[in-house]
């Protein structure tokens, strides 16, 4: 990665990550105290959903149904559906996942059934099926999981592929490289190569077809699951996770070939750690831009947060929310390498 | 650069010979002529046995060369190998540990009926908690059934549930099953439950 681009891109982001310019409001504290979240969230849900801030306050607290994914390397969906459903599992396919499931009730504990153990199965966040479908990799095709573990995705992209063409799957934690290799076991994937190393720190010369970048983030789109994310990250934490996206996002534009394809993700609707993050590297690393994405779900991603304006372009991210989707809170973007903006 | 830790290996035909012997089946043999053509070992903390193209190898090198990283996890994972076997003229049957996906796959992809016991629903539940097989809980077995030797272990359905170890041969087993059902005849090595109780 070259060094000078990055300190650039750091530049960049912090100059305009401290100049956000918003203020906390006697509403944004009465609503945080009455939602139990840290004010500074409040303010920026109001600059995001302004006249539906409220909908999307009383949506976090309701459940989002559980969803599976159909593991059509080991069993025909249609087998799995019946399966389930002679358990007394009531569940129905989510139309914009081919291999998705809404489990909308189950005698069962869904993680621990003998259809889970033999592979025929993963339980999957609706939304996060989505970057996967947009990467869309192909069968012959040489594809990076630039931040793997614990495997969904991956396994997810290996069905895609049906088994063939290859996977490097990269990560750095060691405990969650455990729960991928038992997931590439589990689903029946063998075009993985597991590599457990720092992204930032991967070398070769291969160059990939397509990359995907399911960034390390907040998770602030995970409230309805995880509520004690309401008030368990700071701004600092928005800032540090910040950066390391623009980094490895960098650092997937210089693995990625010429005309390839970088998906990016977050389980967070945090513009700081989306929009931001895109805009800062786009604004440098001119090599690449941002590209229509084809789906029947999710709104419009931002153009201007606060005092920032950022390119028009990243109206085609797709934003999906708990009260608007009744999925978890996600963001994504479709980036090609090799085009001048 | 880092010392390989990774081998091409050397003594493949003789692990070929001993993992045929040990699951009765030419499986290993069909999956590299048929899909895989390569077979390396990972070591390090683990000593893994794995099934790899020649797509991945050429990867897997060129990682090792620019990062001096060596895979964690590559294409099929086959068997747990004693490390010592590089050392030694020959490879015994208890240096190798067949893995749970390689004998899922000889079961359900290659049809492997042989040393095969099927469990009741009781038995099955049990073993997929971990438990040993009792005499009583097995409804048919497709010989051999050797004392020592593996077995897959699969329900009713036909489904592939795990691997394990008699303490009896065939014909002893079937006396067992009628005189004391509650008493345990196939020791559980590893099961499907794996993934949930160790697998991460």
């Amino acid at each position: 990665m070259d060094k000078e681009l990055w300190h650039q891109c750091r530049k960049l982001y912090l100059e305009r990550f401290s100049s956000l310019k918003y203020s906390i409001s006697p509403n944004h504290v009465r609503l945080a105290e009455k939602y139990g979240y840290l004010p500074y969230m409040i303010t920026r849900y109001e600059e995001i959903f302004n006249g539906e801030l409220t909908r999307f306050l009383e949506g976090n607290e309701r459940e989002i149904p559980a969803s599976i994914r159909c593991n059509d390397l080991k069993i025909p969906c249609i087998t799995l559906m019946e399966k389930l459903r002679e358990k007394g599992v009531i569940l129905s396919p989510i139309p914009w996942a081919p291999h998705g499931f809404w489990i909308h009730r189950s005698p069962i504990n869904i993680g621990s059934t003998h259809e889970y153990l033999r592979g025929y199965y993963q339980i999957q966040g609706a939304a996060s099926m989505l970057p996967v479908y947009i990467l869309n990799p192909k069968e012959s095709e040489i594809v990076l999981d630039a931040a793997a573990a614990p495997g969904i995705k991956t396994t997810q992209m290996a069905q895609l592929m049906k088994n063939q063409g290859v996977i490097i799957a990269v990560d750095i934690s060691r405990k969650r490289m455990k729960a991928l290799r038992s997931n590439i076991a589990r689903l029946g994937v063998h075009n993985v190569i597991a590599i457990r190393i720092d992204l930032r720190k991967f070398n070769t010369s291969i160059k990939f077809n397509k990359v995907l970048l399911d960034a390390p983030c907040t998770g602030e789109g995970l409230i309805p699951i995880k509520p004690e994310r309401k008030r368990s990250r700071t701004m600092n934490d928005l800032r540090k996770l910040g950066l390391l996206q623009v980094e490895m996002l960098l650092k997937a534009l210089d693995l990625v070939q010429e005309g390839g394809i970088i998906v990016y993700s977050t389980c967070s609707i945090a513009p700081e750690e989306n929009e931001l993050v895109i805009d800062t590297v786009l604004e440098i690393y001119k090599h690449a831009s941002i590209t229509k994405i084809q789906s029947a779900i999710g709104s419009r991603g931002l153009t201007k947060y606060f005092n920032l304006e950022f390119t028009y372009d990243l109206q085609y991210a797709i934003r999906l929310y708990p009260y608007k989707h009744g999925t978890e809170g996600f963001f994504i973007v479709k980036i090609i390498k090799g085009r001048e903006r | 650069m880092r010392k390989l830790k990774f081998l091409i290996l050397n003594k493949s035909e003789q692990l070929i010979t001993i993992i045929t012997k040990i699951i009765n089946a030419n499986v290993l043999r069909e999956l590299i002529d048929r899909d895989f053509k390569r077979m390396i070992a990972l070591s390090g903390p683990y000593s893994e046995l794995y099934v790899i193209n020649e797509k991945q190898l050429t990867l897997i090198l060129d990682i090792l060369i620019n990062t001096n990283r060596h895979p964690y996890y590559a294409g099929m994972y086959i068997a747990k190998i004693n490390k010592k076997i590089n050392e030694r003229k020959t490879i015994r049957e208890e240096d190798i540990k067949i893995s749970l996906t390689f004998t899922e796959l000889a079961f359900t992809k290659f049809n492997l009926r042989k040393s095969v016991i099927v469990v009741n629903d009781w038995g099955e539940k049990l073993a997929l908690y971990g438990r040993d097989i009792m005499a009583g809980s097995i409804i048919d077995m497709h010989p051999p059934i050797l004392k020592g030797k593996l077995v897959i272990i699969a329900n009713r359905m036909s489904e592939f549930i795990g691997i394990g170890t008699p303490l009896y041969n065939y014909n002893e087993i079937i006396e067992i099953r009628n005189k004391q059902p509650t008493q345990i005849v196939i020791r559980n090595e590893v099961d499907l439950g794996w993934y949930l109780r160790k697998g991460g």
